[in-house]
């Protein structure tokens, strides 16, 4: 009788102690929680273009070897004279639709991309703040260089992925 | 969604009732030998022992909350927790707060307000105490329940290209949110009527915001807004009202 008594009272004791001392061990738990301090996502929405040479009815990636891109009403380049086979191409934010100049190499006539598209603020992460994510509508392409080109995926979005969201296809 | 809730509150509330069932003392089944012996000698029939363990509602303060302000400026909480004896070992439990978040940095501001309510029981572990301590290791289970309202008053999305800063708002939107949270805790008497006790927490939740283009930052009594499970502590100091004592029948053997 007595000695249960005793081993209760030191598991009370424990009680106590546990309860005071745990109010520390919380704090240190939230203490790495603030979310809108940290940004680990992308917040860029870049369409991804991807190239593919169409030669007697074989497809591969090409390389082309001296591309320059630049939105029409901008002219800003955003890729000049660059050796590349995929393309980033950022979508205008304020409007519905954008129009880009596009030259793959120095003999071969510019061709004009035309998207049209709907768009729609989207919040990322507390830490990160909003991005704006685009839904193809239309592409439209000239077809002086370019032959012909696919949409694979109209969501735009800021995840990565390496599925291009268009494959144009080239003749030469 | 509704019958999510139903079918839960129902399996709930079945278990509880098994609870209680088990509490009565099973009939032992016939045995001759024992019947014989019983009808030669009758034995004495002795009444129930009864003995009283005080009662009484517990109205407290989560502390912890206060804490979270320190480490999450954005966020002010405040959360009261109350229960009842109503056996023994189970209490009817409650938690009701106020949640305001307000914040603001070079991407955009935010704010919010909500209320949330929880509701279920706790039941004590602690079997061997004399009949006036009041110490509990508990295990509880409640449903929670958040209304609230968020809008975001001004952003600004970054754009190299286009041009550096393009501006807009998202309007207040109203949201709602269910879950189901699972508890483990202690409480000790520290002086008297007076506790301290602490718990962790495992929130589930079973329906959210919607909204996947804006979706709230934080969701009061539950946490995250975008996270579907969230682990939570409370810290809480209350003290019990004494509303008269339970009566606590045990079966003679």
């Amino acid at each position: 009788m007595n000695n249960t008594r005793v081993s209760r009272n030191i598991a009370q004791r424990l009680l106590l102690i546990i309860n005071y001392s745990l109010l520390i061990i919380m704090v240190a738990m939230v203490g790495c929680d603030d979310e809108t301090k940290v940004c680990d996502q992308a917040l860029t929405t870049d369409t991804h273009i991807r190239f593919l040479r169409d030669s007697a009815g074989i497809t591969r990636d090409t390389t082309m070897t001296q591309v320059t891109l630049y939105a029409l009403t901008i002219k800003d380049s955003i890729y000049r004279k660059q050796a590349v086979s995929n393309i980033f191409l950022p979508l205008s934010p304020v409007a519905d639709s954008s129009r880009f100049y596009l030259k793959v190499d120095s003999i071969s006539t510019p061709d004009t991309l035309t998207f049209r598209y709907s768009r729609e603020p989207h919040f990322i992460s507390p830490g990160c703040g909003f991005s704006t994510f685009f839904t193809l509508d239309t592409v439209i392409s000239t077809t002086n260089t370019i032959r012909s080109l696919i949409i694979n995926q109209r969501a735009i979005t800021s995840s990565i992925n390496d599925t291009a969201h268009i494959t144009l296809y080239f003749g030469i | 969604m509704i019958q999510r809730i139903l079918l839960f509150i129902l399996a709930f509330s079945g278990w509880l009732a098994t609870a209680q069932a088990q509490e009565k003392p099973v009939a032992p089944p016939a045995d001759s030998a024992a019947q014989q012996a019983a009808a030669k000698k009758p034995a004495p029939v002795l009444p129930d022992s009864i003995y009283r363990v005080p009662g009484g509602l517990r109205l407290g303060i989560d502390l912890s909350r206060f804490v979270v302000k320190a480490f999450q400026p954005y966020r002010t909480d405040v959360s009261f927790a109350a229960d009842y004896r109503y056996r023994k070992d189970l209490y009817i439990a409650a938690e009701a707060g106020w949640q305001g978040v307000s914040h603001s940095d070079s991407n955009y501001t935010y704010k919010s307000s909500g209320v949330f309510l929880t509701a279920g029981v706790d039941y004590n572990f602690l079997k061997k105490q004399e009949t006036r301590e009041r110490y509990m290791f508990y295990g509880g289970i409640r449903y929670g329940f958040a209304q609230m309202s968020y809008e975001a008053p001004s952003y600004t999305i970054y754009d190299s290209y286009w041009g550096d800063k393009l501006p807009g708002s998202f309007p207040k939107r109203n949201a709602s949110a269910h879950w189901v949270e699972l508890i483990l805790g202690i409480k000790a008497e520290v002086l008297k009527n007076f506790f301290v006790g602490w718990s962790i927490r495992e929130k589930i939740k079973i329906s959210g915001p919607k909204d996947d283009a804006f979706p709230p930052i934080v969701i009061p009594g539950f946490g995250s807004g975008t996270k579907g499970s969230q682990f939570d502590f409370q810290y809480t100091i209350s003290y019990c009202i004494p509303l008269g004592d339970v009566k606590v029948r045990v079966k003679r053997k």
